[in-house]
C-alpha cells in the first residue's frame, strides 16, 4: 500500500474488510446498476404511510422509483401497487402526485383500468379481434405490496419473502407507537448530491453529533449518557439506535416537551430510530415520529423524502407543539438536517473526483457511545446480496 | 400622519437587504414585540399545507443568536422582492402586503441559480410613526431545496 508523506497510509492497514467501504460501493456507475439488480429490486421498500391514502380510490404516485410506480386503496380497502404505465403503449397512467380516482383513463387512447388494476374499456376495441390482445389480458402490471403497522411496501420480486418475515423483529422498540392512529402532517422532499447509503449511513451513524450545534448542547454525551446509549442490528440489515437521550432543558429555544403528549412507548427525552435496510428509518423524538425514505436516482444523486407524524386528531394548538418539536431537529429549515445534508453532499464531492477511496467505519465501543457497529451491519447486508465486500476496492 | 406606502415598502426591502448581509440586528429592529415568522408550502403529496418555520419574535431572537454555531453552508442568498399590493384596514391600523419574492443562489465557484421563489404575506401596523412588521408568512412555492438551510428566508 503507498503511503503518504505524513506518515499515513491508504487505506489505513490492518482494518478488516467489515470495517471499510471503499469508493465503488458508493460513487461507482457499474456497482449503482449492479445494486439496482441485486438489492433494490429484491427487497421490501419503504414507499409510504398508510394515513396518506385513507379513502377508498386514494393513490400516491412514486416517479423517482425505477420502474414509476403507484398506489392505490381499492374498492375493497387494501393497498396495490401498479406500475405507472399504461398497458397499451407504455405512456405514463398517472401524472400527479395523489388523487382519487375510482377508475384511471389514459389521456392517450382512454383505456382504462379500475382500482385492482383491472382493464376495464378499450375504446373501438373490436379492432384487436384478430390478433389481440384481450381486454383481460390487459391489466396493469401489478407489485407486492404490504403494510407493517401502517408503513407500506413493495418489492418488485414477486418470489421474495413476506414483508413479515423481511423485517423479523426490527420495530420491536416501535410497535406501540407504530400501532396508534398517526397522521402526516410534515412532508419535504430535496435531491441530494450523493449516495443514498450516505443518507442511510448518516442515520446509522452517533459519531458526527459533534457537527450538530444543537446536540452538541442537548444530547447527553456524558460518560453515563454514552453508557446508557444501545444499539442493535437485526437479521437482512436493519438495526436499532437506541438510549440516545437529550436535556432540553439545555437550549432555550426547546420547550413544551416534557409537559406535551408523547407517542405511546416513547420516552420524552429520549431519541431513538428504526434504519431499515436498504432505504428506511423510522424514528422518534417524544412527541413525534419521522420517516425517511431515500430513493437512488444515480450513484451520487438520491431523493431524500422526509415525513413528520403525531398521533391524530389534536387540536390546534397540540398540533403546532408538534410542528414545532418537529422542525426544531428535523425538516429542511430545522437546526440539524441541512448539516445532515451537507455532509452527505460532502461525501459525495469527496468521491466524485476520486479522492476520496474509502470510508472508516470502525468504531466499537460494545454497541453503547458512539459505535459503528449498525453501519456495518448494514454493509454486511449489503455485501452479502452484492456477493462482494463493500470494501472491495479500497486502495 | 399615516405612514406611507413608501415607507411600507421600504420596510419589506429593509428587511431582505437585512437578511441579505446578515445583519439580524437589523431585520429585528423591523419587527414588533408581537412578530410572527412563518415559512409554509402546500404539499401535494399529501394534500397539505406544511408549515416549515415558526418562530416569535424570541424564537428569531434565539434562531439568530444560534446561527454562527451551526456549519455555515457554502453559498450567497439575495432576496429580489417585488411587493405587489398594499391593503389597509378601514382603521388604518394595519396594512396587509403581498410581496413577490425569489432567492437567488450563489454557489462558491460564481454560480447563480433561483434557489426559491414565493411570496411574503406580511402585516404591518402603520400606527406609529415607522411601520413595524407583526406578522410575515412566507408561502413558498419552491419545495426542494436540496440541502435546506437554517436562514429564514
Amino acid at each position: 500500500m503507498a503511503s503518504q508523506g505524513n506518515g499515513g497510509r491508504m487505506p489505513p492497514h490492518d482494518l478488516p474488510d467489515s470495517h471499510l467501504v471503499g469508493r465503488a460501493a458508493v460513487a461507482d456507475e457499474t456497482v449503482f446498476a449492479e445494486e439496482k439488480e441485486k438489492i433494490l429490486d429484491r427487497v421490501w421498500r419503504l414507499a409510504c404511510h398508510a394515513s396518506e391514502l385513507p379513502q377508498k380510490f386514494d393513490f400516491r404516485c412514486f416517479d423517482r422509483i425505477s420502474p414509476p410506480l403507484f398506489m392505490i386503496r381499492g374498492d375493497d380497502g387494501k393497498i396495490r401497487c401498479f406500475i405507472n404505465v399504461c398497458s397499451h403503449r407504455g405512456a405514463k397512467l398517472i401524472n400527479q402526485p395523489r388523487g382519487n380516482a375510482e377508475h384511471m383513463v389514459c389521456f392517450f387512447h382512454h383505456w382504462s383500468y379500475d382500482s385492482r388494476g383491472r382493464c376495464l374499456n378499450i375504446p373501438r376495441g373490436q379492432a384487436y379481434e384478430a390478433h389481440g390482445p384481450r381486454i383481460a389480458d390487459c391489466g396493469l402490471r401489478e407489485i407486492r405490496c404490504e403494510t407493517y403497522r401502517g408503513l407500506v411496501f413493495f418489492n418488485l420480486d414477486d418470489g421474495a419473502e413476506p414483508l413479515d418475515d423481511w423485517l423479523g423483529d426490527a420495530f420491536e422498540s416501535l410497535d406501540a407507537a407504530l400501532a396508534c392512529d398517526l397522521e402526516v402532517f410534515h412532508y419535504s422532499r430535496g435531491v441530494l448530491k450523493g449516495n443514498w447509503k450516505d443518507w442511510q449511513s448518516s442515520n446509522m451513524d452517533p459519531y458526527h453529533e459533534f457537527m450538530h450545534a444543537r446536540l452538541r448542547r442537548t444530547n447527553v454525551m456524558t460518560e453515563a449518557g454514552m453508557a446508557g446509549r444501545s444499539f442493535q442490528t437485526y437479521p437482512n440489515g436493519h438495526a436499532r439506535f437506541g438510549g440516545m437521550t437529550a436535556d432540553y432543558s439545555k437550549h432555550e429555544s426547546t420547550t413544551g416537551r416534557e409537559t406535551t403528549d408523547c407517542l405511546p412507548g416513547v420516552d420524552p427525552n429520549a431519541f431513538q430510530s428504526v434504519p431499515l435496510f436498504p432505504n428506511g428509518l423510522v424514528a422518534t423524538r417524544g412527541t413525534v415520529m419521522r420517516i425517511d425514505i431515500t430513493t437512488p436516482i444515480g450513484p451520487l444523486e438520491t431523493l431524500v423524502e422526509w415525513r413528520g407524524l403525531c398521533v391524530k386528531g389534536l387540536s390546534d394548538a397540540q398540533m403546532m407543539a408538534r410542528v414545532d418539536h418537529h422542525n426544531e431537529f428535523w425538516g429542511p429549515y430545522s437546526a440539524n438536517m441541512p448539516e445532515d445534508a451537507y455532509a452527505m453532499e460532502s461525501l459525495g464531492s469527496g468521491f466524485a473526483g476520486g479522492g476520496a477511496r474509502y470510508q472508516i467505519i470502525a468504531r466499537e465501543e460494545d454497541m453503547r457511545g458512539q459505535d459503528e457497529g449498525i453501519m456495518r451491519g448494514f454493509y454486511a447486508q449489503w455485501s452479502k446480496m452484492m456477493g462482494r465486500p463493500a470494501s472491495s476496492d479500497a486502495s | 400622519m399615516p405612514v406611507s406606502d413608501d415607507a411600507v415598502r421600504a420596510l419589506v426591502y429593509r428587511s431582505c437587504l437585512a437578511l441579505d448581509d446578515d445583519d439580524h440586528a437589523g431585520y429585528l429592529a423591523l419587527c414588533a414585540d408581537g412578530m410572527r415568522y412563518q415559512i409554509t408550502c402546500h404539499s401535494p403529496e399529501i394534500g397539505k399545507d406544511v408549515i416549515l418555520m415558526n418562530h416569535d419574535r424570541a424564537g428569531l431572537v434565539a434562531l439568530f443568536e444560534s446561527l454562527p454555531d451551526h456549519i455555515k453552508l457554502p453559498a450567497e442568498l439575495m432576496r429580489h422582492a417585488s411587493v405587489y399590493e398594499i391593503m389597509r384596514t378601514r382603521d388604518e391600523a394595519v396594512a396587509e402586503v403581498t410581496t413577490s419574492l425569489v432567492i437567488i443562489r450563489t454557489d462558491p465557484e460564481g454560480l447563480s441559480h433561483v434557489f426559491a421563489a414565493g411570496r411574503y404575506f406580511d402585516t404591518v401596523d402603520v400606527t406609529g410613526s415607522v411601520p413595524m412588521l407583526t406578522k410575515r408568512m412566507l408561502r413558498l412555492q419552491t419545495r426542494d431545496i436540496g440541502i435546506g438551510t437554517e436562514v429564514p428566508f
